[in-house]
């Protein structure tokens, strides 16, 4: 049955107003123009000084502001994921937190022996993720979470997912593996979503980055504090979800036998050429003692500049991992 | 109208143009940013800033779907069906206007384009020739197949939340 052409062009207004309710603030648009400006009209550059103080000055104030109101400061390197599971099966503790700067997935990780949870949270501005809502209403597998519909998919009894949107901007899922009735697990864990903030704050945080590259996101991981790791990556804005660079700082060493000598933070530090299957890498102990190394399909001299720029957290908070929750 | 003053005016209409355009909020943005950086270089010679822009945005839209397709979610109605076959089952029902969405996402690009110009921005048979570069009669007659296909977007349906009764 097709409907009056009244209807239908009601219908293509409502639609077309919804996807405009979707659109991107101006903000990065009138930055690339400011800057494609302040090339082109050196004359400008006394206004573009003042305007400058401005955002300074405002920067600030809120940065004081953000530091003195809440302790999780939603920067690259120190994400904040927005989902905590208010319930999980005995024995699992948590051992992995990712995030990152506007629309990097969010993924937080349980593990009991060969078990595993991961309770991951992406943007429906992601075109990955923009048409769950069209997918999720097309699979025959559906149960209901929070009230709205959820698909199952992968259920092999002892593994599923479970996908459901929050809101119309979060798009959740959680992944059972090793457990048995999983299905019925992850629906259990899904009920109990609560869209409580838990920070990621690991020991390092990047400088400056070389141009073409961005920060793509922060990751903690460790079966406890003894192990902890952090984990930086860095990616081409073109081509976000791939990880470009990668920055870890763990106690293990990263093996540099055979590797040539290179000066990374002032000190002795190791070039390790790129193998087949393998990208190039720069390592260095630091004074702690723990390793710092970046790895990625970059030249030794941009790599060495990444780790001289890389900062390091003096108070990493690891106090959660090993733990059910924080 | 001086460039700056075109940009605070305009640029979040035109963001919401081309996200509607696109149905995709970063590809909008990109589209957006490159038209305005090119019409910046140039911004004295342009007789009609608002509709050169507009008609920039629509062509680069029709030159950068084409390659922005293989990062974006395949959404016809065949993978739905592929995915999981909908069923007669009313908790399956969902949004007629994500059926709608569903339904534009279908459409070829130029079909696409002339329903955008008409019923988001309002335009007339005149003024979408005028952005598409093509005749009034080439207008309708996109409209007319483009709604042919949308008219067959399924009814609501009785239940939204699949919830048992």
């Amino acid at each position: 049955m097709t409907r009056s052409d009244h209807e239908t062009e009601t219908l293509i207004r409502e639609s077309l107003d919804r996807v405009a309710a979707r659109a991107p603030d101006g903000d990065a648009v009138r930055d690339a123009l400011a800057r494609a400006g302040r090339k082109q009209r050196p004359g400008a550059r006394l206004a573009l000084v003042a305007a400058a103080v401005v955002v300074v000055v405002a920067g600030v104030i809120t940065g004081t502001q953000a530091f003195t109101t809440s302790h999780l400061d939603p920067a690259a390197s120190r994400p904040v994921l927005g989902y905590s599971p208010g319930r999980l099966p005995d024995g699992f503790t948590e051992q992995y937190r990712e995030g990152g700067p506007g629309i990097t997935p969010q993924v937080r990780r349980w593990f009991a022996g060969p078990a595993e949870i991961t309770l991951s949270a992406y943007s429906t501005a992601d075109p990955e993720w923009s048409r769950t809502a069209l997918r999720i209403a097309s699979i025959r597998d559906q149960i209901l979470v929070h009230g709205r519909v959820a698909m199952v998919t992968g259920d092999t009894g002892g593994a599923a997912l479970l996908t459901w949107l929050a809101d119309d901007d979060h798009v959740l899922t959680v992944r059972v593996g090793g457990v048995p009735d999983a299905r019925a697990v992850a629906q259990r864990i899904a009920e109990a979503v609560t869209p409580e903030p838990v920070g990621v704050r690991g020991e390092l945080r990047f400088g400056a980055l070389p141009e073409g590259l961005a920060e793509r996101s922060a990751a903690v991981k460790g079966t406890g504090p003894a192990d902890a790791s952090t984990e930086l990556t860095a990616a081409d804005p073109a081509r976000p979800s791939v990880p470009a660079v990668r920055v870890t700082a763990s106690a293990g060493s990263p093996g540099v036998n055979g590797a040539a000598p290179v000066t990374v933070r002032g000190g002795q530090g190791f070039f390790v050429a790129p193998k087949p299957g393998e990208t190039a890498m720069v390592a260095v102990r630091l004074p702690s003692g723990r390793w710092l190394t970046v790895a990625g399909p970059r030249p030794e001299a941009e790599l060495v500049a990444i780790a001289d720029d890389v900062q390091l957290d003096p108070a990493p908070d690891y106090r959660w991992l090993g733990r059910a929750t924080s | 109208m001086r460039f700056e003053e075109f940009v605070a005016e305009r640029l979040d209409g035109l963001l919401r143009y081309a996200t509607v355009l696109t149905n995709d909020p970063h590809l909008a943005q990109d589209v957006v940013q490159d038209v305005l950086l090119r019409a910046q270089q140039r911004w004295d010679g342009i007789e009609a800033p608002p509709t050169y822009v507009r008609r920039m945005i629509t062509n680069e839209y029709l030159s950068w779907r084409r390659r922005a397709v293989r990062r974006m979610v395949p959404s016809s109605h065949d993978v739905l069906d592929a995915l999981g076959p909908p069923e007669a089952d009313p908790s399956a029902a969902y949004d007629e206007r994500d059926a709608m969405l569903g339904l534009l996402e279908t459409l070829p690009r130029k079909q696409r384009a002339a329903i955008v110009l008409r019923y988001y921005e309002n335009y007339s048979d005149a003024e979408i020739a005028a952005v598409l570069r093509c005749g009034t009669s080439t207008v309708r007659s996109q409209i007319s197949r483009a709604l042919a296909t949308l008219r067959t977007a399924p009814h609501p349906a009785v239940l939204t939340t699949g919830a048992p009764e």
